[in-house]
C-alpha cells in the first residue's frame, strides 16, 4: 500500500482535478500539536505548465492517503512554479482558523470597562449631581444640597460590549450594598446598542431608607443586548434635595461580572462557538462537528477577544483551561490540546486522550544541560479589576533549590484579574521549569508499535503520541531519565527519502531534540534545529 | 549484450539504432560499450511508484553519413527525440519515447520508457571530430544517456475472474506467471444504473487470498447488538442496536487467527455501518495477539478512535491501521456514544486488509450513478502518460470520467493469480446494487503487463 497525492476541487472531494504519485520528486509532511501542518511536494513539469498549474491549484484541497490512513489533509496555499517543475505547499485545515478574526466578550470582571454615563449619552443622565468612585468597586452616591428631579437626573454607569462583537450580554452578577431614600430606585437596564433607543429594565430595587447588602444575579438579560446601565434615580413623585452628607445615600457594586453565557464560561463553549462562527464564514474549510470537543470544566472569568485569530484563542483555551484544571484537581493534571486532523474536525481534549505509544532504540545519544531555562521559584503577575498590577505570593520548589544550590525566580505574567487563576498558572509554570532540561540529540533506528514486532509506517506517529526510547537504562539520573519516554511534539516525514524526524516535546518551550529514523533500521544522519 | 532490435520511438519518429543503412550503429564492444541495460534495485516507494525505481542507461553508437552535414542531421534527429522524452517527463501533452529492445536470441521485443534526463551527465554527447572511412563520414562514439523506467515489459496476459458475485467478495483472476511486481489494468464491469449513488468502493489486490478477510457482523460475538433483517445487506441481515446509552458500549469481536496470513503484522480495518442516531458515534478497533480467552493478558493494540457523525447514512468507514507485535489472533470493535443516543446503530460487515508490499489498496469515491456509465477502469498507463488513471466509462468506453481516489492508483501484482477484494456501498444501500434492487454481479477483469528486470 502506498500513498498518492490527490487534489480536489472542493472540500467534499467530489472532483479530482490533479493526481501526483509516480512523478513526485519531493514529498514531505510536517505535523505538529495542532494536527496536519505542512505538505511540500514537487512535480517535474515545464515552466509554462507550472505557471498554469500554480494558478489553477491555489486554494484547492489535498489528500495524501493510502486508502485507509490519511497522512495529510489540507489546502494548497503556496503553489510555486519552478524552473523545471511545480512546488506545491499545502497547510492543514487548522490554519483555516486563522482566516477570519474574531471579536467577542465572553466574561469580564474588569471595572475599567465601566464608565460614568453623561448627558452626552442620554440627556437625563446628569453625572454632575452624583459622586462616582471606581476604586475596586463602583459607588454612586448623592451630593449634599443637590436637588434631584423626579424621574430624571439619573446617576448611571455604563458597560458596552466590544464593537461589532459576536456575543451579546446574557448575565450579570455582583455584590450590592445600598442605602437609598424611600422610593428611590436602582435599576439594571439593558440596551440593544449605544444609540439608546431600545431597552429593557432587567431588575428593579426600591430604596426604603435603610442599608441593605445582597448579591444580585441576573441570568436572563433580554436577547441581543450589547449595553448595560446601572442607574440610580429619584422616583418619589416629586423633586428631592439632599440635606444629609454627600455619599450618605449610595449604591456600592463590587465583584461585578458580566458574561455572554449563562453564568460560568468554559473553554469548550468558546471553542464550539468558534467552530460555528468559522463554519458560517467558510463552510468549505471547516467541519461543524463538535464530536471531539471535551470540557476542561473550569470557569474562565476574564475572556475578551478583540480581532484575534480563532486558532490563537483556541490555543489559549487549551492552555488556560488545562492549567486551572490541574491547579484545582491534581488528578486531572493533563494539559489540553487543540487542532485538526481528519475530516477538518476540531479536537479539544486532554492531551494524551487519543495518544498512541511507539518504541525505538537509540543508537547514539548526546546531551548537555543549560541552567538558563530552569526556575525553581516563581510568582504570578496579574492586574486587579482597576488595572493595577498585582503579584501573587512567591512559590518555591525546595527540592530543586536544594539540588541545584541556586534560586532562580520567574515572574509569570497571567492575563487575569483573579488571584486564584494567577496562582494556578504560577504553580503550573514552576512545576514545568523546576528541573534543568537537557538539550539532546538522539539517533535512533527503526520505529515499532507499543509492543514491538514489525517496524511500523513512518506516517503513523503523531504529535501527542508517546515515544519510548527503550534501550536507555533506568539510571536514576534525572536528566537522562527525562528522555527515555517522550511526548512527540512534531514529526517531519520525508516520504520519498524514507526518513522521519521526530521533535519531542519537553517541558520548556523552545527546547528541542530530534530523533531520526532510517528505513528498516538503517542508521541515518540527524540534525538538530537551531532553536533554544 | 548484442541485440536484434534496439530502437527509440515515440510512435511517429522511430530511430533504429541498429540500422547502419540509415546512418546509426550501436558500437558493440566489451566493457559496457554499446548497450548494457542497468538493472534496477528493488526499492519499494511510498508514492505509488513501481517498486523498481528508474535507472540511468547509456548507449554508445556511431553515426555515419555521406557528408558531415548528413551526420549532423542524424544528431539533430536523435537530439529531437531525446528532447521529446524530456518534454514528456515534464508533462507536456506529447507521446512518450519508448526504447524497444530485443536481445539476441530473445523471443519477444521488450519495451521500456524514457523518463527524461539522466541524474548526471549530458543526454547526448558527440565527438568534435569526424572520421572519414572509405568515403563515409563517421561520428564515434556518440553517447546517449537517459533515465529509464526500472522494468521492461513484453507480453500482456490475464482475463476475467473465475467466478463473479456481489461484493464484499474476493475474486480470483489468473494472470499467468509474473516473477516481479508488474503493472496491471483492472476493469470492474456491469455497474449499470447504480442505485442511491454515487458509490464508494474499496479495491485491494494481492497474489495471496489470505491477505484479506471479511466477516458478516452477525457471525461474530457481540454485546448489545441484535440481528435485524435488511434486504440490501451483505447476507440479508445487519447487527442493530437501538438507543445506546452513554454508559454502555456496543461491541463486535471475534477470533481471527485462522483467517489471515500468519506472517502479517499490519492490518487495515474497515466497517460498513450506519449511525442513524442523533449523536456522533466513536468507533475504535483493538487487536490482540491472544485469542478470546487470552485477550485480557496479551498485547492489545488499539487504533485511533474514529468519529462517525450522527445521521451518517450507510458508510464503509476506514478504522485505521493496527500494527501488531505478533500475528493478529483476535479483534474487537467498540461503538461508543458520549451522550445517550436516539435511533439505530447498524453494522453490516467488517473487513480487514493486510498491509505489506504485495497488497495494493485503493478507495474510489463518487462512482457515478449516471445512466450509461457501467465500468471502473484502473489503467497503469506506464507507456502512455506520466501518471496512472482511474476512470468510469460507458459500455463502449466512450465516456471517460476521472474518478477521485485515495491510495494506490497504479495497481501491481505478481505470481500467477491476482486476488481482487472489493467492498463498498452507497449511502442508501449496504452493497452496490442497481435501481432494480439487484446486487451487482461483479466480475473483475485484470490484464497484467508482464515485467522484467533484464530483457532476455
Amino acid at each position: 500500500m502506498s500513498f498518492a497525492l490527490s487534489i480536489f476541487e472542493n472540500i467534499n472531494r467530489q472532483s479530482e482535478i490533479a493526481h501526483y504519485s509516480r512523478t513526485l520528486r519531493r514529498l514531505e509532511v510536517e505535523n505538529d500539536n495542532h494536527g496536519y501542518g505542512l505538505l511540500t511536494a514537487e512535480v517535474p513539469m515545464s515552466q509554462r505548465s507550472a505557471w498554469y498549474q500554480a494558478d489553477r491549484l491555489n486554494g484547492k484541497h489535498v489528500d495524501l492517503s493510502n486508502g485507509v490512513t490519511d497522512a495529510f489533509q489540507g489546502r494548497i496555499f503556496r503553489p510555486a512554479p519552478l524552473r523545471n517543475g511545480l512546488r506545491i505547499e499545502a497547510e492543514g485545515y487548522w490554519n483555516a482558523y486563522g482566516d477570519v478574526p474574531y471579536t467577542a466578550l465572553w466574561s469580564t470582571k474588569d471595572l475599567n470597562l465601566w464608565r460614568v454615563m453623561t448627558a452626552d449619552d442620554i440627556s437625563t443622565r446628569n453625572s454632575q449631581k452624583w459622586n462616582f468612585e471606581f476604586t475596586d468597586l463602583i459607588q454612586i452616591g448623592v451630593k449634599k444640597n443637590e436637588s434631584y428631579t423626579d424621574g430624571a437626573d439619573f446617576g448611571s454607569v455604563l458597560f458596552k460590549m466590544p464593537d461589532k462583537g459576536q456575543k451579546t450580554i446574557s448575565y450579570i452578577k455582583f455584590d450590592l450594598e445600598y442605602n437609598l431614600p424611600t422610593d428611590w430606585r436602582f435599576h439594571i437596564v439593558s440596551w440593544q446598542d449605544d444609540t439608546f433607543s431600545t431597552f429593557s429594565t432587567e431588575r428593579q430595587i426600591v430604596g426604603d431608607g435603610s442599608f441593605h447588602s445582597t448579591t444580585i444575579t441576573e441570568p436572563n438579560i433580554d436577547a441581543n443586548r450589547t449595553v448595560l446601565e446601572l442607574q440610580v434615580y429619584n422616583n418619589t413623585g416629586g423633586d428631592v434635595t439632599i440635606t444629609g452628607d454627600s455619599g450618605g445615600r449610595f449604591v456600592r457594586i463590587s465583584d461585578i461580572r458580566v458574561t455572554s453565557a449563562d453564568g460560568d464560561v468554559y473553554g469548550d463553549e468558546i471553542v464550539e462557538a468558534l467552530i460555528d462562527y468559522m463554519n458560517a464564514v467558510n463552510p468549505d474549510q471547516i467541519n461543524s462537528s463538535k464530536a471531539l470537543i471535551q470540557t476542561p470544566s473550569v470557569d474562565l472569568t476574564d475572556v475578551i477577544f478583540e480581532d484575534e485569530a480563532p486558532s490563537g484563542i483556541m490555543i489559549d483555551m487549551a492552555d488556560l483551561g488545562a492549567d486551572l484544571l490541574r491547579y484545582f484537581d491534581k488528578t486531572k493534571g493533563l494539559a489540553f490540546e487543540v487542532g485538526v486532523w481528519e475530516e477538518q474536525e476540531v479536537f479539544f481534549r486532554p492531551r494524551g486522550d487519543a495518544a498512541q505509544t511507539w518504541r525505538t532504540s537509540a543508537l547514539g545519544l548526546e546531551f548537555n544541560v543549560d541552567l538558563s531555562t530552569m526556575y525553581n521559584s516563581a510568582y504570578g503577575v496579574y492586574k486587579d479589576v482597576s488595572g493595577r498590577t498585582l503579584r501573587t505570593a512567591t512559590a518555591d520548589n525546595e527540592a530543586s533549590q536544594a539540588e541545584y544550590g541556586i534560586i532562580r525566580r520567574d515572574a509569570v505574567r497571567v492575563p487575569t484579574t483573579g488571584p486564584t487563576e494567577a496562582a494556578a498558572i504560577r504553580d503550573q509554570s514552576l512545576d514545568a521549569s523546576k528541573d534543568i532540561t537537557p538539550k539532546v540529540k538522539i539517533v535512533a533506528a527503526g520505529l515499532f508499535g507499543e509492543y514491538g514486532g514489525a517496524p511500523v509506517g513512518f506516517y503513523l506517529p503523531r504529535p501527542g503520541d508517546t515515544l519510548i526510547v527503550e534501550n536507555l537504562p533506568p539510571t536514576g539520573i534525572k536528566t537522562l531519565d527525562k528522555f527515555s519516554e517522550l511526548t512527540i511534539a512534531r514529526t517531519n516525514w520525508d516520504v520519498l527519502g524514507r526518513r522521519l524526524e521526530i521533535t519531542p516535546e519537553l517541558e520548556i518551550p523552545g527546547l528541542e531534540f530530534l530523533v531520526a529514523f532510517g528505513e528498516h533500521q538503517r542508521y541515518r544522519q540527524f540534525r538538530r534545529l537551531n532553536r533554544v | 549484450m548484442t541485440a536484434e532490435i534496439l530502437r527509440l520511438t515515440d510512435g511517429t519518429t522511430t530511430i533504429d539504432l541498429m540500422d547502419a543503412a540509415s546512418g546509426y550503429g550501436v558500437v558493440w564492444q566489451g566493457n559496457r560499450g554499446g548497450y548494457a541495460p542497468e538493472v534496477s534495485n528493488y526499492a519499494p516507494a511510498m508514492n505509488h511508484s513501481l517498486p523498481y525505481p528508474p535507472v540511468d542507461d547509456t548507449i554508445e553508437l556511431k553515426i555515419t553519413g555521406s557528408s558531415r552535414y548528413n551526420c549532423r542531421l542524424k544528431v539533430q534527429e536523435l537530439g529531437e527525440l531525446l528532447a521529446r522524452a524530456v518534454r514528456w517527463s515534464y508533462q507536456d501533452a506529447i507521446a512518450p519515447v519508448l526504447i524497444e529492445y530485443k536481445p539476441e536470441g530473445a523471443s519477444n521485443t521488450f519495451q521500456s520508457v524514457l523518463l527524461g534526463l539522466p541524474s548526471t551527465g549530458q543526454m547526448l554527447q558527440v565527438p568534435d571530430t569526424y572520421d572519414l572511412i572509405t568515403g563515409v563520414f563517421q561520428l564515434s562514439p556518440v553517447v546517449i544517456r537517459f533515465s529509464r523506467l526500472g522494468i521492461w515489459n513484453d507480453i500482456t496476459s490475464g482475463g476475467n475472474a473465475s467466478a463473479g458475485g456481489a461484493s464484499p467478495r474476493k475474486y480470483t483472476v489468473t494472470i499467468g506467471g509474473n516473477d516481479i511486481f508488474s503493472p496491471l489494468d483492472l476493469t470492474i464491469p456491469n455497474l449499470t444504473n447504480i442505485q442511491n449513488g454515487p458509490a464508494d468502493i474499496f479495491i485491494a489486490i494481492s497474489d495471496e487470498t489470505d491477505k484479506f478477510h471479511f466477516w458478516e457482523a452477525e457471525s461474530v460475538s457481540d454485546t448489545f447488538f441484535t440481528s435485524h433483517a435488511d434486504a440490501t445487506a451483505s447476507n440479508g441481515n445487519v447487527q442493530q442496536v437501538v438507543n445506546l446509552t452513554a454508559a454502555t458500549t456496543a461491541i463486535l469481536e471475534t477470533n481471527c487467527h485462522n483467517d489471515l496470513d500468519a506472517n502479517l503484522r499490519r492490518y487495515a480495518f474497515f466497517v460498513t455501518m450506519e449511525n442513524a442516531t442523533n449523536q456522533p458515534c466513536k468507533v475504535k478497533v483493538t487487536g490482540y495477539t491472544g485469542n478470546a480467552s487470552q485477550q485480557g493478558t496479551d498485547s492489545a493494540v488499539a487504533g485511533r478512535t474514529k468519529t462517525v457523525s450522527a445521521s451518517s447514512g450507510k458508510r464503509t468507514v476506514p478504522l485505521g491501521e493496527i500494527h501488531m507485535p505478533a500475528r493478529l489472533a483476535y479483534w474487537k470493535i467498540e461503538f461508543e456514544f458520549d451522550n445517550n443516543s436516539t435511533g439505530n446503530l447498524e453494522v453490516d460487515t467488517v473487513m480487514v486488509v493486510g498491509i505489506d508490499e504485495s497488497v495494493r489498496l485503493s478507495r474510489v469515491t463518487r462512482i457515478s450513478s449516471t445512466p450509461g456509465r457501467d465500468k471502473i477502469k484502473f489503467l497503469h498507463k506506464i507507456f502512455d502518460e506520466p501518471e496512472p488513471l482511474v476512470l468510469d466509462t460507458d459500455s463502449s468506453d466512450n465516456t471517460l470520467n476521472a474518478l477521485p481516489t485515495k491510495g494506490d492508483k497504479m495497481l501491481l501484482a505478481q505470481g500467477s493469480n491476482a486476488i481482487v477484494f472489493i467492498f463498498g456501498n452507497t449511502s442508501g444501500d449496504w452493497t452496490i446494487q442497481n435501481t432494480s434492487n439487484t446486487k451487482f454481479n461483479l466480475l473483475p477483469n485484470v490484464i497484467i503487463s508482464k515485467g522484467w528486470l533484464v530483457p532476455s
